[in-house]
């Protein structure tokens, strides 16, 4: 433990008095404007500056990992995509891919392929949802406002193909649900061509906005080296100079497509910041690839019979970073177990770690840039 | 930078309608593959139970004695299993989501179908 550490430590079991001579301890949520879920900081700062913080989580646990007791294993798919409203069908899918591999039941390819459509369909979503918060955060109403109304774009092209606007309810063990024609398809890559050409302005504005960047360049600095030592995921991870994305790993059909991982080096809050614009315009140049490379063929194989007793693991790239899904089964139609390593969970302590030496104007806007997900993390 | 990349926006924006609806008395029309309601014919139904038992939100209760067909819209996750499973093709998914103020009252999210049991042939009420 470093000796700041250690103060921090001391100065929040300190007893009462001895505040008095330490370091302020500020509440910072669980209700706070910035914060659209409840997380909890207690700050302690020695004038305006940020010496440390402890977070703490645990006010909206559902036990979801619990009912995979209950539950038939091919049901439990529609519990795990309501572990978060954001991401829920890579939820979904990240238990359905753990599943199939436990089982040994290769999906068809129009499964995999319709699957990165909706993968990606999520994270331009959710991407443009952030950036709507950000803006929103940084008092800059109107583009929080356009972005939403972009995003909504979008969900119609996720209600058109999957049937959901959040919940898409289509990642099954064994497959996906639903099957939009190629007609369909094509017109979705219309109407998000429109979103793209909307979506490349907004982010020209508020990249270059004098305001926004004031607000976040050399904001919140996480070096590299401090962001991988502290097992940083997602675009926190590569904003800080670190090309590592899941996606690589070549699930779904990324094999096939190919991508090419965005990486900012300056590790700041506006570096975060052009890594999800980067990745909003990558997401859209993917859906384009698959659509034109989706082959022919059916969309699901029944999975039958019980799983063997065993135990798999599945990775996948959510919005927010790396997810990591495991099953275990004892032989039986429940599974013994399941676990979700989210993102925003992975992301706390290397956020904790660039609010170190911030001023309190500025936890915000460090909050905002790591995206948080509280609902997934404590499921 | 381009000067002003709002502009256009702004201007925009004073000569064109809202964004938004005036939701509920304008609704936008549903896709066809959008999940809205399961819907039955209930006179087709043959009161087999594999959609209660296909239903992983157990929403579905049917009833053998008197002969009935339940289903609690709060309950169900609208993923289809049910119209899948049907032997009658008797149930369906509507695309229209219902309206939050068609579950004003408890009772209202429950759809529930009841076949008044035959009278006996000889019995008291009977022929």
């Amino acid at each position: 433990m470093s000796g700041q550490d250690k103060r921090v430590q001391d100065a929040a079991h300190a007893p009462r008095e001895d505040f008095v001579k330490g370091p302020t301890v500020i509440p910072f949520g669980p209700q706070h404007p910035v914060l659209p879920e409840p997380l909890h900081f207690d700050l302690l700062l020695e004038d305006e500056k940020v010496l440390g913080a402890i977070p703490q989580i645990g006010y909206i646990h559902r036990g979801l990992e619990l009912l995979v007791e209950k539950r038939d294993f091919a049901d439990y798919v529609h519990v795990a995509e309501r572990i978060c409203g954001i991401c829920s069908f890579m939820h979904g899918m990240g238990y359905c891919e753990a599943v199939e591999s436990l089982l040994g039941l290769p999906i068809p390819d129009r499964a995999r392929y319709l699957r990165t459509f909706w993968c990606e369909l999520e994270r331009v979503h959710s991407h443009l949802l952030w950036m709507g918060l950000a803006a929103d955060a940084l008092g800059f109403e109107s583009l929080f406002m356009a972005a939403w109304r972009t995003r909504e774009l979008v969900l119609d092209v996720a209600e058109e193909t999957a049937g959901g606007r959040v919940i898409f309810g289509s990642a099954i063990v064994g497959g996906v649900s639903k099957d939009p024609s190629d007609e369909t398809l094509a017109r979705c890559i219309k109407a998000l061509a429109l979103a793209r050409e909307e979506v490349k302005r907004l982010s020209m504005v508020m990249l270059q906005n004098i305001t926004v960047r004031h607000r976040l360049e050399g904001v919140g600095v996480l070096s590299a080296d401090a962001a991988y030592a502290l097992g940083a995921v997602g675009p926190m991870l590569r904003a800080s100079g670190r090309a590592y994305d899941a996606r690589s790993l070549g699930y779904a059909a990324y094999g096939e497509i190919g991508f090419e991982t965005v990486v900012e080096t300056a590790g700041d809050c506006m570096a975060r910041a052009i890594v999800r614009a980067r990745e909003i315009e990558q997401s859209f140049a993917i859906m384009d690839k698959v659509v034109a490379a989706i082959p022919a063929g059916p969309v699901s194989v029944p999975a039958k019979g019980m799983p063997p007793k065993g135990e798999s693991f599945a990775r996948l790239e959510q919005p927010r970073g790396e997810v990591v899904y495991y099953v275990r089964s004892n032989g039986t139609r429940n599974l013994e177990r399941f676990r979700v390593r989210t993102p925003t969970f992975a992301n706390v302590p290397a956020m904790v770690e660039a609010m170190r030496g911030s001023s309190l104007a500025d936890v915000p806007t460090i909050v905002l840039t790591i995206d948080p997900c509280i609902s997934c993390t404590e499921r | 930078m381009p000067l002003l990349p709002m502009s256009r926006v702004i201007l925009k924006n004073f000569f064109s309608r809202p964004a938004t609806r005036l939701y509920p008395f304008v609704v936008r029309p549903a896709f066809a593959e959008s999940r809205g309601r399961i819907a039955i014919d209930y006179p087709q139904c043959i009161h087999c139970g594999a959609c209660a038992r296909r239903c992983p939100a157990n929403a579905i209760l049917v009833g053998k004695e008197p002969k009935s067909w339940r289903i609690d819209a709060f309950a169900c996750v609208t993923c289809g299993l049910c119209v899948k499973v049907c032997p009658k093709k008797c149930l369906r998914m509507d695309n229209e989501r219902p309206k939050s103020a068609d579950f004003a009252d408890k009772d209202s999210r429950v759809e529930s179908h009841v076949t008044p049991p035959a009278p006996e042939a000889g019995g008291p009420n009977g022929a």
